[in-house]
């Protein structure tokens, strides 16, 4: 501890915090108007959140007539560290280089009564820490969204900056659902840069030797031992902890000893993280900076291939089982651990699978009618996940279409981008259909272009920039004969699909297919098919882990015989003990979310998989930049 | 008004003069400020607000004799409590006395801090339970003497040097344990009695 700055005592507050609060209490206490607090052209609104050097505030600007973020420096006992504040100039000069939907936009320094403050785009939202606790998120919700940070992350690698510091708290989620990342406040120019990004002082040293900044539970072990020596590939391993934390419910480190030891945690029981996903995010906290991802836009493609994979399994099993299984299971997911909004959540739950059972008895006696007046008197929060369950009921009825409902569920799927992809896949499915039902009466092919997607037809836009092209999974119509299908026409921007056989004998081993980067949709799975039916070799792609042959969504009762480890895997270790005391770890409040979600998938296969309910969601405002 | 004592500024403002209590409210407002900033995570004003309010409706005694800051952390704490219970609403009746901010969640502390080592040392602090961590707060912070904070707390004096005893004695386990890492410890060179005497020294 240094004995000339013995520390602020807690709470301490900046000046221009304590007279905006004075102001306003004053004013209420003793019924006079609170005089504005400024700061040069910007009025000062209230206090957004701090960090540790710097506070922010809310503010307006008269002159554009828009709200700001406002960023300056916390200086409690008078005169800013000067140090500290070539760092906010620094931080303002590497992002003012940046513009990216996933990078907080910095409009200005400004400068006023001494002070040296920088103006930010004011985001409304929540950080992603706040995000990941609101509610249980479906695991495929959370990849899309910490992905989203990571490609904010990726973008500042591309122009040259390190962020040094990146973690949950430095995300915010803004209302419209877009991460961005915040609070470059230590970043500086990457020393592998190319020499014109690197220029605008972000070189000079900026710490005082023997000062660890940056937060240590998310910190690489070179950053750990030097802070100096922090790259592209120390940020992925930040990244990492984050995106591992949001899946597994707990950091993949128990202390720092283990961090440097590259001691990974056993997977919590229960874990509903697909092995994929798991392995690409262990890659980027191997201990090794060179074993990591070679950069972030690896690391995203791969885990946009786990993910889409796992997202798509749980769909097909629906088709397996009948919606009988549905109340039973949502019996036995209730037991779940304390949660301020699981009743809340559960109750939605509830009222979607009655739905979802409504609409299949009115299917089931042909009432389709009355089933579109059904959908019609349902919320919009509810409509999105309603339209998707109906379609997908008519896509299991003979001779209806599902065109129109998935439509539907894509016009009430809103900003889940999530579901507008089901819905989006469900409509490729459905012109597929359509033109298979249109070649098999007609004997003659009738390539119609029936089922053009809407909008720009892409979900894939939504996703890693990298990404080119979707792949649509499996069409699957549950009786149709091996290889029917392979001869469907690639819809535009489509690779079409090769068929599943659904109903294959259960319990064969299968090695599933690697994942290609940079692919969002599954590669045709063969779970159920005969032993020995033709299992094609995974070829892993150079740079892409190979997935552990997973078998998640057997049958249950199937035999599970373990699976064999994949040879790029890491060997699990054991949770060695440490010579020091466990660190005490400032674990969040458990998210149950994804166990959960586990046992719902496991346990209720019938019902939409991977959906999180779509109650009316509390967006909590506390907008905040940088903690 | 500059000289006039705190207890002479209440009871003016008691007796309605708005100068008296806005006087008072300046003199003591970065302290009530600072003391619910670091517990709450959103919004103060409704509650420094609360604080200074309490003082007119003299739902607790002031007579004059004790300290006037004892008497308004006393009301600080009544407001910062049952915030803490609004708060927390779901679940069981907590003993706010025996609970850490730290275990109440991510909403109860915004702690400040420069340097790597305070940002431990308020870490520290924040897992006291919440009496022994006002104890420390007041005693190095705002300097309040073992009878003010008696006062404070509404515990008679000698619970109150008790208290303090403990509560150094379960902050500094407290570092001990979040200094288990090598690579930390290190960096922390000073205990928090060396510490907190800089931090006397200075004021």
């Amino acid at each position: 501890m240094d004995p000339e700055r013995p520390g602020p005592r807690p709470g301490a507050l900046s000046d221009l915090e304590a007279k905006l609060l004075a102001a306003k209490v004053g004013g209420r206490l003793f019924q006079r108007p609170a005089e504005p607090v400024q700061l040069g052209r910007y009025r000062l609104l209230g206090r957004l959140g701090q960090g540790g050097m710097s506070v922010v505030f809310r503010a307006q600007d008269p002159q554009l007539r828009r709200e700001v973020a406002v960023k300056l420096l916390h200086s409690p006992r008078g005169q800013p560290d000067p140090e500290q504040l070539a760092r906010l100039r620094r931080e303002a000069q590497a992002l003012g280089r940046l513009s990216h939907p996933n990078v907080v936009q910095v409009f200005e320094i400004g400068e006023a009564d001494g002070q040296s403050f920088v103006v930010m785009e004011f985001v409304r939202g929540t950080t992603l820490r706040e995000w990941l606790h609101e509610r249980p998120r479906a695991l495929g919700e959370v990849v899309e969204m910490v992905s989203q940070a990571g490609r904010g992350l990726a973008a500042a690698h591309a122009a040259g900056i390190i962020h040094r510091d990146f973690k949950p708290e430095n995300v915010l989620v803004g209302e419209d659902g877009r991460a961005r990342v915040v609070d470059f406040g230590l970043a500086r120019a990457n020393p592998g840069a190319p020499a014109e990004t690197s220029t605008g002082g972000l070189d000079a040293p900026l710490t005082k030797s023997g000062t660890v900044l940056g937060t240590p539970a998310f910190m690489a072990p070179e950053q750990l031992r030097d802070p100096g020596r922090a790259d592209a590939r120390a940020d992925q391993f930040s990244f990492c902890v984050m995106a591992y934390e949001a899946l597994h419910g707990e950091r993949p480190f128990e202390d720092l000893a283990a961090v440097s030891a590259g001691r990974v945690r056993p997977p919590p029981p229960g874990t509903a993280v697909p092995a994929p996903l798991r392995e690409a995010l262990l890659r980027g906290l191997r201990t090794d900076p060179t074993e990591r991802w070679p950069t972030m836009d690896a690391l995203l493609a791969a885990l946009a291939a786990a993910d889409s994979r796992a997202t798509a399994r749980p769909r097909r099993r629906r088709w397996l089982l009948g919606a009988g299984a549905v109340a039973l299971a949502v019996a036995a997911v209730l037991g779940g651990r304390a949660w301020s909004a699981r009743r809340e959540a559960q109750a939605s739950e509830r009222q979607a699978v009655a739905l979802e059972q409504r609409l299949a008895r009115l299917l089931a006696a042909g009432e389709v009618e009355a089933a579109g007046h059904v959908l019609a008197d349902v919320s919009d929060a509810q409509a999105g996940r309603a339209w998707t369950s109906w379609a997908l009921l008519l896509e299991q009825a003979p001779g209806r279409s599902a065109r129109a409902a998935w439509a539907h569920a894509y016009v009430f799927a809103g900003a889940d981008a999530q579901a507008r992809r089901e819905a989006l896949l469900g409509l490729a499915r459905a012109a597929v259909a359509t033109r298979e039902e249109a070649r098999s009466r007609a004997s003659g092919p009738v390539p119609t272009r029936a089922g053009a997607l809407p909008g720009d037809a892409s979900p894939a836009a939504t996703r890693a920039d990298a990404l080119s092209g979707a792949v649509i999974p499996t069409p699957t119509r549950d009786f149709a004969l091996p290889g029917a299908s392979t001869s469907a026409p690639a819809l535009p921007g489509v690779t079409a699909p090769t068929p599943t056989r659904d109903f294959a004998l259960p319990g064969a081993a299968t090695p599933t297919p690697a994942p290609l980067p940079g692919v969002t949709a599954p590669t045709p799975t063969r779970d159920f098919a005969l032993p020995g039916a033709d299992t094609p070799t995974p070829a892993p792609l150079p740079g892409v882990t190979a997935p552990t042959p997973t078998r998640d969504f057997a049958l249950p009762g199937a035999a599970t015989p373990t699976p064999a480890p994949s040879p790029a895997s890491p060997p699990r270790r054991r949770r060695a003990t440490s010579p020091l005391p466990a660190l005490p770890r400032r674990r969040p409040p458990p998210s149950p979310a994804l166990p959960r979600q586990r046992r719902r998938a496991l346990s209720r296969p019938s019902a939409p998989p991977s959906r999180p309910s779509r109650g009316p969601a509390r967006v909590p405002t506390r907008p905040g930049c940088s903690r | 008004m500059a000289d006039a004592s705190d207890s002479q500024l209440l009871t003016a403002w008691r007796g309605g003069d708005q100068a008296a209590g806005e006087a008072l409210f300046a003199r003591h407002f970065a302290s009530i400020a600072r003391f619910f900033r670091n517990k709450i995570h959103g919004d103060i004003e409704e509650l420094i607000q609360r604080t200074f309010l309490g003082c007119l409706e003299g739902q607790q005694r002031f007579s004059g004799e004790g300290s006037f800051r004892g008497f308004l952390f006393g009301i600080a704490r009544n407001v910062l409590y049952n915030q803490l219970r609004t708060n927390h609403r779901h679940g069981q009746p907590l003993d706010l006395d025996e609970v850490s901010l730290c275990e109440l969640g991510p909403t109860a502390s915004a702690v400040v801090a420069k340097e790597q080592e305070e940002q431990l040392l308020l870490d520290a602090l924040f897992r006291l339970p919440l009496a022994h961590q006002l104890v420390i707060e007041l005693f190095y912070w705002e300097e309040l003497s073992v009878a003010e904070i008696a006062e404070a707390l509404g515990v008679p004096v000698g619970t109150a040097a008790t208290r303090l005893r403990r509560a150094r004695q379960l902050l500094e386990e407290q570092m001990a344990m979040l200094t288990s890492s090598q690579a930390v410890r290190e960096r922390i060179p000073f205990g928090f009695e060396t510490w907190a005497r800089n931090l006397r020294a200075q004021q």
